[in-house]
């Protein structure tokens, strides 16, 4: 009875719990480590030192969140500079990789093969720190602009050989030249055709790019000094810069009343660097997850 | 000569042309412009003059001086190894593990539930190194840690000293690395899988293919082309290693080298404390080199195998 | 076909190279010739001030001064410090100054590059935090020798003139040291309450096996007792413990205080004797075995009770800083193995400079000279306003204003010790209301170092220094806390060290000292 309702391209049943209960042991193994980073950011570090680390610690606090939270407006301010960069750096990104990688994948473009290695050369080489410093800052000083924080990602040889990949094997030779035949110029082909067949490739450059974007804070360690432009990853940078040095230094000594949180501390700031970014995921998956389980849906 | 078949081609594909432009440039400035500084690997910088460049030019050329902390000790062939045989372990692993994940995922059913075990799978990426060597730190923490003292006590086996035994950590790593990138690295191959005729696997149904029989023969080969060109990118950083990996998970303790240590770890300890600008050049420069080779010999292999699948 | 199209892109791939080099030689020509005018003259600024110039005038020209500092982090009341700062220094040498924290991970690596491009700094903080001795020889920085003794006045009445002998390069002063103590001693800092307990008389511990008699005691008393006797980096402090003295970056010590022999420590008997006794420790169960990890939390460890005393430095005041560190929940003692000696790294250890790329060196001096020598901008520097961010008590320390914590100062930068100047800083109430006299008494019985101003340079060996920095930290860690033992280890550590090339760096030191001692006519 209820195997007439299966779809025809389904699995077996038999299949498809040994699958399920794959994907809860694998989801266990991903769930657990973080669960820990969230029950140790609200852990008492003296109860640590007490017990041991533990899933059920003895007793709770807030002294990590009040420590790194204790300059709100920054935090705030920090957030909304990352979620610009994120914002608009992704979108112009993804256009400019596409609008790359879309020539590149075109087998009657002949100097493909030169484009291709001018972009791959530069994953494999680079000028180093100084030199790129020194352009950014005196070339074409832009030392404390949000585009310093975008230029360094903007075009990522990376993600324009994935797309050029995708392109090649999606967009299929016909459809170009049947729409060349129709009369569509080059560019009314790419941004109405090329760029649609692409999608899933589009969705998975945004989101790489968008994490990198988002993860980024040594771009704003070498650019920024204001602190107004400080993107959230940089702040957290800081403040694990700062509890190294507690805990390290001999120089460093706390005159204050209290003792700082140093591992809840850290745990704490890998759950405020998330952030919002987190949502980034199930947002853009539905680019792939149109093809996903084909056989399913298509019966 | 030159010239006129160039003009030709951007007379006929001016629109390709025209789309490509932007992007090059900005690679031409922020990546090609710097790539002019990197010969301070072989100079001994000096400051005596206003400006860098005239700096550059006016210090004196050293040769190799500046490679010669790579490979004048018996380091050399322990980060060499560590590094290649971590890149190695990891590229064939992590391929295996997202292609795997990639097509079980696929072949979940129920829409929502797939959703559901993509997230999550998702997001052991989003934790920095930092958190991650704290994490490792709460496992196998001698007194404090969960392994010690929640798995072994419990067991009645002796705690062992993590920090200090050099020979479990090659598994430790690539457990992390694992866990941390798997889902993500699946991201590709999904949208790879995505990517392909739904046609086909019809067609393979109507013909009475297993499941299996439809891996193997449609979504395998379709995602051959991804798998290669993700390998043959990553063979040409072979040389270089995840710097947050090895030195914040490791908490870069000495007594682990022997398994731990890599070149970019060996480098930032060296320049601790010599602190020079052109060593680390030399250094960026000897990765560079040999990642460029590879790339080009399995490049000029790859073609040969399948032309549309080479990297240039 | 296909190879054609290869070659051509080959040759456009290398025209585009040529080009864009022909490019970047006429842009960074615009560049330099902008800067030019105020870098060309830092290297021998103090000659070109008209000297006419009183050094007490105030100079006509209004000069904004860029200070650069490593801090733990950036104060909610920075901006305020440096606007009542330029306040004063507006009025006292026409100068406004703007402070830049950076943090202590990127310090060095930024530093680098801004002194690289050319990027105004002013004054900067430098010494250990930075590689001191490889700035100058790179002509990173200033030579301020007549500038400090002209505009330094102020600093002159406190600082004692082994320091900055010690601190002189070649007879040329780079950097202000900090006026705190000549040197540190080395020794346990451990629980007081439990040594009382045991009735053991700290003042009988002068070696490093002495200390295994109170281990002992301290383990009877209390049962879980451990110590923590290794920082994780290399065996330097251990070695200092046991009598030695640095002599500049890399391997090669001097032993005592008496004779100018380069010496590898791991090569001594007395050494291995030691690290077997540290075996033992480590056996007996009194080393923390959780203290190699970097991670570990000894503050924490420290404050339930878990670790009982650190050996490493053993200054004036290391009791009451390390009480303060956890919450003051217990109290220290300690006892001295050996004595403070003041060496030529101790001397620049905390510095402070003027870069090449300062605009106005005279200026920078000026305002360096109220930052250490004036009680205002000392203070105001170090603990911010009086009311807003601290209060005076009754017997001249202070403390936080009521109510205050971590959550809410908004000026607590913790960096007492980087432009000290321990004579005229206000003292927090966590110290002793003596510790001056503390400090001079503990000063006095510091011992100037027999190679006191040599300078080891170590560009010939930068290399080998590298590779054994390497083999050191393999090991080190090991070793100083008992995990391995060590008749076993070295040997083949030793073999690695050679491999390294040790040997030559020790023969390069030998021969820098002797030619030192035999300038300055030391034996």
């Amino acid at each position: 009875m209820a195997a007439s309702l299966r779809p025809p391209g389904a699995i077996s049943r038999k299949a498809e719990s040994v699958i399920n209960i794959f994907f809860i042991l694998f989801s266990l193994v991903c769930i657990l480590p973080i669960a820990l980073v969230l029950i140790i950011s609200f852990t008492d570090e003296g109860s640590i030192m007490r017990n041991g680390y533990s899933f059920f610690p003895e007793s709770f606090n807030l002294n990590a969140y009040r420590f790194i939270l204790s300059d709100t407006a920054a935090i705030l301010r920090s957030y909304s500079v990352s979620g610009i960069v994120t914002l608009s750096g992704t979108l112009l990104g993804v256009l400019l990789t596409a609008a790359y990688a879309y020539p590149l994948s075109r087998n009657d473009f002949a100097y493909r093969k030169f484009f291709a290695f001018f972009i791959a050369f530069t994953m494999l080489f680079n000028g180093g720190l100084v030199p790129w410093y020194i352009l950014y800052v005196k070339g074409l000083a832009i030392k404390n602009t949000y585009l310093a924080l975008m230029l360094p990602q903007l075009v990522n040889g990376f993600y324009v050989i994935i797309l050029r990949t995708f392109m090649q094997h999606n967009i299929p030779k016909e459809v170009v030249e049947s729409a060349k035949l129709d009369g569509a110029g080059e560019f009314r082909i790419f941004f109405q055709i090329a760029l649609r067949l692409a999608l899933p490739g589009l969705a998975t450059v945004s989101l790489f790019l968008s994490l990198s974007y988002w993860n980024d804070w040594y771009n704003a360690l070498l650019f920024i000094d204001e602190k107004k432009m400080f993107p959230l990853q940089y702040l957290m940078y800081k403040v694990n810069a700062s509890i190294d040095v507690l805990n390290t230094s001999s120089f460093a000594i706390n005159t204050a009343n209290n003792v700082r949180p140093s591992e809840s501390a850290r745990m704490a700031m890998a759950i405020v660097g998330i952030g919002p970014i987190i949502l980034i995921y199930p947002f853009l998956q539905r680019y792939f997850v149109k093809g996903l389980t084909v056989g399913a849906v298509k019966g | 000569m030159v010239e006129n078949s160039f003009i030709r081609e951007i007379r006929k594909n001016w629109a390709l042309f025209a789309l490509l432009l932007p992007a090059f440039v900005i690679v031409l400035v922020n990546n090609y412009i710097p790539m002019l500084g990197s010969f301070i690997a072989f100079k001994d910088i000096r400051y005596t003059k206003p400006g860098f460049i005239q700096n550059m030019i006016a210090s004196p050329w050293v040769g190799f001086k500046n490679f010669e902390f790579l490979f004048n000790s018996n380091s050399a062939f322990i980060i060499t190894r560590n590094t290649i045989l971590y890149n190695v372990l990891f590229m064939v692993l992590g391929t295996v593990l997202a292609v795997l994940l990639a097509i079980l995922l696929n072949e979940v059913t129920g829409k929502r539930k797939a959703k559901v075990y993509q997230n999550i799978t998702f997001i052991p990426y989003f934790i920095s190194y930092v958190a991650v060597a704290y994490l490792v730190y709460a496992f196998l923490s001698f007194n404090y840690g969960l392994v010690n003292q929640g798995l072994l006590k419990a067991l009645g086996i002796a705690e062992i000293d993590w920090y200090s035994s050099k020979e479990y950590w090659p598994l430790i790593l690539t457990i992390v690395v694992m866990w941390k990138w798997t889902g993500y690295n699946a991201v590709v191959y999904l949208a790879g899988i995505s990517g392909i005729n739904s046609e086909y696997f019809e067609a393979a149904q109507i013909d009475g293919a297993s499941k299996m029989k439809q891996i193997r023969y449609i979504t395998l080969p379709s995602l051959a082309p991804f798998i290669i060109i993700m390998n043959l990118l990553a063979l040409g950083r072979i040389f270089y290693s995840d710097f947050g990996l090895f030195f914040q998970t490791t908490m870069n303790i000495g007594a682990l080298y022997d398994t731990t240590l890599v070149i970019d770890t060996y480098v930032y300890n060296s320049l601790a404390i010599t602190g020079e600008l052109g060593m680390a050049s030399a250094a960026g420069f000897y990765q560079a080199i040999v990642g460029l080779a590879l790339v080009l010999m399995s490049n000029f292999v790859v073609k040969k195998l399948d032309r549309d699948s080479a990297l240039f | 076909m296909k190879t054609r199209i290869f070659k051509k892109s080959l040759f456009l791939f290398t025209a585009f190279t040529l080009s864009l080099s022909l490019l970047l030689a006429g842009c960074s020509n615009n560049n330099d010739s902008k800067n030019a005018g105020s870098q060309a003259s830092s290297p021998k600024a103090s000659e070109s001030a008209p000297s006419s110039e009183s050094a007490n005038a105030v100079p006509e020209k209004e000069v904004h001064l860029d200070w650069y500092y490593v801090g733990n982090k950036e104060e909610v009341d920075n901006q305020l410090i440096s606007d009542e700062i330029s306040k004063y220094t507006k009025e006292k040498i026409n100068a406004t100054v703007q402070m830049h924290v950076l943090d202590w991970g990127s310090f060095n690596q930024k530093v680098e590059m801004m002194i690289a491009s050319g990027e105004k700094i002013d004054v900067l903080s430098t010494g250990s935090v930075l590689n001191f001795p490889q700035m100058i020889a790179k002509g990173s920085l200033v030579d301020i020798t007549d500038l400090y003794d002209k505009y330094g006045k102020d600093i002159q009445k406190y600082m004692p003139e082994s320091l900055i002998q010690g601190a002189k390069f070649d007879g040329k002063l780079y950097g202000v040291p900090f006026i705190n103590i000549l040197g540190s001693a080395y020794g346990p800092v451990v629980r007081k309450d439990l040594v009382e307990k045991t009735g053991f008389d700290m003042s009988t511990i002068h070696t490093w096996s002495d200390m295994t008699k109170l281990w002992e005691a301290l383990k009877n008393v209390e049962p879980n007792f451990t110590i923590k006797t290794s920082d994780n980096v290399s065996g330097t402090v251990n070695f200092l413990a046991m009598g030695y003295q640095v002599l500049g970056d890399g391997p090669g010590f001097l032993k005592g205080n008496d004779n100018l022999e380069v010496v590898n420590p791991y090569e001594d008997p007395e050494v291995l004797e030691n690290l077997k006794t540290t075996r033992e420790w480590y056996k007996a169960g009194y080393i923390n075995k959780d203290s190699a990890v970097p991670g570990f939390n000894h503050t924490a460890a420290l404050g339930e009770n878990k670790l009982h005393g650190i050996v490493g430095q053993a200054k004036v005041g290391i009791e009451s800083e390390v009480s303060v560190g956890i919450g003051s929940k217990y109290e220290f003692t300690k006892a001295i193995l050996r004595k403070p000696i003041l060496d030529t790294y101790s001397s620049y250890f905390v510095s402070t400079s003027i870069p090449r790329t300062a605009e106005d060196p005279d200026r920078s001096m000026m305002f360096i000279n109220l930052l250490m020598g004036d009680e205002y901008v000392q203070n105001l520097t170090n603990y911010g306003i009086e009311g807003r961010n601290y209060v005076k008590l009754p017997d001249g320390r202070i403390d936080f204003p009521s109510g205050a914590d971590q959550a809410n100062l908004t000026y607590n930068p913790n960096l007492t010790w980087e432009w000290q100047n321990s004579y005229i800083q206000l003292l927090n109430k966590s110290y002793p209301v003596d510790f001056v006299d503390q400090l001079k008494q503990y000063n006095d019985s510091s011992e100037p170092s027999i190679a006191l101003g040599f300078h080891f340079n170590a560009e010939p060996v930068k290399n080998e220094i590298a590779a054994c920095a390497n083999v050191e930290k393999e090991y080190a860690l090991g070793l100083f806390m008992g995990a391995i033992d060590p008749e076993k280890t070295i040997p083949g550590m030793m073999k690695k060290f050679k491999a390294a090339g040790i040997d030559k760096i020790i023969a390069e030191k030998q021969k820098q000292l002797d030619a030192w001692a035999a300038a300055n006519g030391k034996k």
